[in-house]
């Protein structure tokens, strides 16, 4: 039976009058990575609050491993690893510092920083102050952060927001490497590529409110078009048409395509996340 | 166990923080140095002789001389010339300058009244012309021979300063303890302001580490660094050779007091700027009643609203003039109910603050 690590059960919040999630309820298994998408102000962050103990529900729970975050918070952040969105690292403080005195808080007197580091290719900056780092290597020394309690439960917000892509790539690879351990992460981005790369399930946020969660897979076929995408020369110009795969007439059409045009290049063309995203919620990913 | 663990990480991950703040350190350093070093570049003693020129005939010198060499405060030195008398008042090397006319033996026996001539240096003061017109006064009853027909009791109220002149540097001793806490106070309200600015606060938080273990680890450095540099200090300046536990005991809830203060000031401000504008109102405020000490009669009762007055009366008065702690017993548990008050409200609005 596939253990259920992460529950969310009728989660709400509300800043005032306001509801900024509603009633949610979703659940992640042991080993998979949820991708938690919404544009900005849907409520992926107070949601992720409510998960790692930083905010109490107004209503409902958030299991963690079984148990209430509200009610056994202190048990429970011991087995989580947090990265976030903000750089908030100790600038003055050198990435070996930063990372035992994180230890420190999980109770681990004489940690040893230099194979997380060496994870994440930091291990020759060890010793540098975070000031003089790079986005990219504070958002990797994030990420070795997260890890320093060997967390069963990731959450990532937006772990490669902005960066280059050999920083966005060590860090993809990290948490694909924390999966296949059985760690369980939750990831909330607004990439929806990056969603579809890492992925196991995605869940679209709108309003407060889940609007559909599912593999990426499946939300391609349940929303969007399967098509044949034929690029044509016509009078020396490219000319692209399309084939929906699930008529019935589309073989005789490609057939006579291929028999009577200059075909340039025939290739499948399906729905991106981004797309279904605006198909369900009337919305974009900003 | 894991949270006395938790705990020690935050208090060295604070003090790495502070002293790596390169304005805090230097101010704290600065602090040490400056006022020790203001403290022994000011005169240890206080010169209360009155320095006296004559220009006179020479037995009137030397009965000058006579009649005043019982008196501890009046210095005579004769001169020969006028002109050079003169020249060393205007310069100051004198309080005064005094000229007896040769004939004034002549005059006396005449029963007439001698000219005499006084000279003062430029922009003396009152207190000085005063005490010199009494001198002069009694100098001419020793030379014409004539007693004071008036005798005089003389009553203090109030406690007995005279003879006990306390040299500047002394009175401003507790002050530069005062100022040393205070600079605390901006530390650890930069601290925790630096804290919540940069969010470090969301990553302590989703660890097990709670808002009171912050709080409890922020109030020990903020204590034990405030009171370690108010000994370090106290101890350059000298002041361990009065009543060394008390002082101790004040030191320490003095540097309660301003840790509680700056939970205040960290919690209310949004940023740096915000910070040292509360920081700089608090320490204003706090700062009045070492302004009342020092220049006593410049403010009345109402001094004592401040709490800063408990902490700065019972150094005044026992580093300045020796008094025993049984005297200010009542103000140290003043001063103490004053740091539970601060740190309980500073934790109260920090907690909430950081959750």
């Amino acid at each position: 039976m596939d253990e259920k690590v992460i529950e969310a059960e009728d989660l709400t919040y509300r800043y005032g009058k306001l509801t900024a999630v509603d009633h949610i309820n979703f659940s992640v298994l042991k080993g998979e990575i949820l991708g938690f998408l919404g544009p900005n102000g849907a409520g992926k962050s107070t949601t992720i609050k409510m998960l790692t103990g930083q905010l109490v529900p107004k209503e409902g729970r958030a299991l963690i491993l079984n148990k209430d975050m509200a009610k056994k918070r202190e048990e429970l952040q011991g087995k989580i690893g947090v990265c976030f969105e903000e750089k908030n690292l100790y600038e003055k403080m050198s990435a070996a510092e930063n990372l035992k005195f994180f230890a420190t808080l999980f109770g681990i007197r004489s940690y040893n920083p230099y194979p997380i580091l060496k994870r994440v290719g930091l291990e020759k900056r060890e010793k540098d102050k975070v000031d003089g780092y790079s986005k990219g290597m504070k958002q990797r020394l994030m990420m070795a952060r997260a890890l320093v309690n060997n967390p069963k439960v990731l959450f990532l917000d937006e772990p490669t927001d902005g960066l280059d892509p050999v920083s966005a790539e060590a860090i993809r690879k990290v948490i694909l490497e924390e999966r296949d351990k059985g760690v369980t992460v939750f990831l909330t981005t607004h990439e929806m590529l990056e969603a579809d790369k890492l992925s196991d399930r995605v869940a679209f946020i709108n309003e407060g409110k889940i609007t559909a969660m599912d593999t990426p897979e499946n939300l391609k076929q349940q929303f969007g078009q399967r098509l044949l995408r034929v690029r044509v020369r016509e009078e020396g110009k490219i000319v692209e048409k399309d084939f929906p795969l699930d008529e019935k007439e589309v073989a005789d059409d490609i057939a006579s395509l291929i028999k009577d045009e200059d075909v340039v290049t025939v290739h499948t063309a399906e729905a991106s996340l981004e797309e279904i995203f605006i198909k369900i919620t009337g919305r974009r990913l900003e | 166990m894991k949270r006395v663990v938790r705990i020690r990480g935050l208090m060295v991950k604070d003090l790495v923080q502070m002293f790596r703040n390169r304005f805090v350190a230097a101010m704290t350093l600065l602090s040490v140095v400056v006022y020790a070093g203001l403290f022994y570049a000011m005169p240890r003693t206080v010169d209360e002789t009155f320095d006296i020129a004559v220009r006179a005939p020479r037995e009137y010198q030397k009965l000058l001389k006579k009649a005043t060499e019982d008196e501890e405060g009046i210095k005579i030195k004769a001169f020969d010339s006028t002109e050079k008398m003169k020249e060393k008042v205007e310069n100051g090397d004198y309080n005064a300058g005094i000229v007896l006319p040769d004939d004034f033996a002549k005059t006396l026996a005449a029963g007439e009244k001698p000219k005499v001539e006084v000279y003062y240096p430029p922009e003396v003061s009152k207190e000085v012309k005063d005490g010199i017109e009494l001198i002069l006064k009694e100098s001419a009853f020793a030379l014409t021979g004539q007693q004071i027909p008036v005798g005089f009791s003389v009553k203090v109220l109030g406690i007995d300063r005279a003879g006990e002149q306390i040299p500047g540097r002394d009175i401003l001793r507790p002050f530069f303890i005062i100022f040393m806490l205070f600079m605390e106070l901006w530390a650890i309200a930069n601290l925790i302001t630096e804290e919540t600015e940069s969010k470090t606060m969301n990553a302590i938080l989703v660890s097990p580490a709670s808002a009171r273990d912050v709080i409890i680890s922020k109030g020990i450095v903020g204590t034990l660094l405030g009171f370690s540099e108010g000994v370090l200090l106290a101890a350059l300046l000298g002041i361990f050779k009065n009543d060394a536990v008390i002082i101790l005991v004040t030191l320490f809830l003095g540097a309660m007091m301003v840790t509680g203060i700056a939970f205040i000031v960290g919690a209310l401000a949004k940023d740096i700027i915000g910070m040292a504008g509360y920081a700089v109102l608090a320490m204003l405020v706090l700062m009045i009643p070492a302004f009342a000490v020092m220049f006593p009669g410049a403010t009345s009762n109402w001094v004592k609203i401040f709490p800063g007055y408990y902490l700065v009366e019972i150094l005044n008065q026992v580093v300045t003039y020796g008094e025993s702690w049984i005297t200010y017993q009542s103000n140290l548990v003043i001063l103490l109910a004053f740091d539970v008050a601060f740190f309980l409200i500073g934790a109260s609005v920090l907690r909430r603050r950081f959750e």
